[in-house]
């Protein structure tokens, strides 16, 4: 057994989780070519940049479905299993849902590496799912030379408490329910320069349910809400603005950021798919003079399982707050507000 | 006499591997000059923040596909 421990699994990928994501302006070009599914029972499909795809079974039930699978993100098999399911149920709960199975979606080298590694990926996933609540049920495995891991997971969300990204009103605050910068600490890690305790922050940040969060966003009334993965705090929050047909200020300063992930920034350990984050965003943000190259880099640094974008009445931060009850890995931190006006640059940033 | 000048060439390697091998050029020498060579933007604006943070001067000019970044280490601290 002595073999599996030494191999580590970031070694083996060049784009990390979801960084590997295909750039958010190349996707858009793919899906706008594609015809858009004419089922009146499919409440929200893929063209508005949702979380998951939302479909009527009958007036009452609702199904959501997603799927998310991606290259290594941490050394260790079980670990990298663990976030990989924690990130495909994220967006279950950032639609406002219950996710109830999973299918397993598994690439990996069986001829180089051992299958006891693929064993350990399932054994984090599993734990995960457990304490989720959440069944496998089955899922599907390709010989293929990069390892990759997923889920397809299903749940069913109440027709009143669906949350999206088009519901976001002038005069709400953006709330963000955990830290970010893992995409700059999975690249430190990746070149042997991250502190261990910077990458055991942000493995255990990774790991973490948006249960509790998307919880907290439903009692206290959001109004819209996306979780924060491969295209940034920003690209998100664009998204989640457009499909709102709002602007959004946000304060860079006051956005939390793991410990070590700016001092990665400013040292040139940001990964490709931040710079691909940047573009798309191009002319659609505006930076105020006093935000430094090294937080910009962190608000464009893609996220893998980050945390949830909730908007919210101002009035209704205390009841979020207390819901949330300061447990566990989720915090709220208030990183702007929301402002009328449809038109671009519709991402405001100050310090 | 002139400053030893040393090259990095990161051409092929994907990030961070090239900020990695110009970082080690940089730490290795008390000063001077390490051209790097790299061939993606990433790798040229990752090299860049590099030499800003170490406090090196630095410009970058396209060399055929790709990019050639000088970086000058000022002298040692007394």
């Amino acid at each position: 057994m002595g073999t599996e421990t030494s191999i580590d699994l970031l070694q083996l990928t060049e784009h990390c989780g979801c960084g590997a994501k295909l750039p958010a302006a190349d996707l858009q070009n793919l899906l706008s070519g594609l015809p858009h599914p004419r089922d009146s029972a499919l409440l929200i499909g893929p063209h508005t940049f949702d979380d998951g795809a939302v479909y009527r079974l009958s007036d009452d039930c609702l199904i959501v479905q997603t799927t998310d699978f991606f290259p290594p993100v941490a050394s260790e098999a079980r670990t990298f299993g663990c976030i990989a399911a924690a990130n495909a149920l994220s967006d279950i709960y950032a639609m406002g849902g219950r996710p109830l199975t999973a299918m397993a979606l598994l690439c990996f080298p069986a001829r180089q590496l051992p299958l006891s590694l693929a064993g350990d990926i399932l054994t984090g996933a599993l734990e995960k799912l457990d304490e989720a609540g959440v069944s496998l049920v089955g899922g599907h495995t390709l010989d293929d030379p990069q390892v990759k891991f997923g889920l397809s997971v299903m749940g069913v969300v109440e027709p009143e408490q669906t949350l999206t990204n088009a519901g976001a009103q002038p005069g709400d605050i953006v709330v963000l329910t955990k830290p970010i910068g893992t995409g700059l600490t999975i690249t430190a890690a990746k070149a042997g320069l991250a502190a261990e305790e910077h990458v055991r922050d942000a493995n255990r940040l990774m790991a973490a349910l948006n249960r509790e969060g998307a919880r907290a966003a439903l009692e206290a009334g959001a109004h819209a809400a996306t979780d924060v993965t491969g295209f940034g705090l920003l690209g998100h929050s664009w998204q989640l603005a457009k499909a709102s047909g709002v602007r959004m200020r946000l304060r860079a300063g006051e956005v939390p950021v793991l410990a070590g992930a700016l001092e990665y920034a400013s040292t040139g350990l940001v990964p490709a798919a931040a710079y691909a984050n940047r573009r798309y965003l191009d002319g659609r943000v505006t930076f105020s003079q006093s935000v430094s190259l090294a937080r910009q880099d962190v608000i464009f640094d893609p996220q893998t399982s980050g945390g949830l974008l909730v908007c919210l009445s101002a009035d209704a931060e205390t009841k979020f707050q207390r819901a949330l009850g300061g447990q566990g890995d989720c915090s709220c931190a208030v990183v702007g507000h929301v402002e009328q006006g449809d038109v671009e640059p519709r991402l405001l940033v100050e310090e | 006499m002139t400053d030893p000048q040393l090259t990095v060439d990161a051409r092929g390697s994907a990030c961070p591997l090239p900020v990695v091998r110009a970082k080690n050029a940089l730490e290795n020498i008390r000063q001077g000059r390490v051209v790097v060579l790299v061939n993606d933007p990433v790798a040229k604006e990752n090299v860049s923040r590099l030499a800003l943070h170490m406090g090196c001067s630095h410009h970058c000019e396209q060399e055929g596909q790709g990019y050639r970044i000088t970086i000058d280490k000022p002298g040692g601290h007394p």
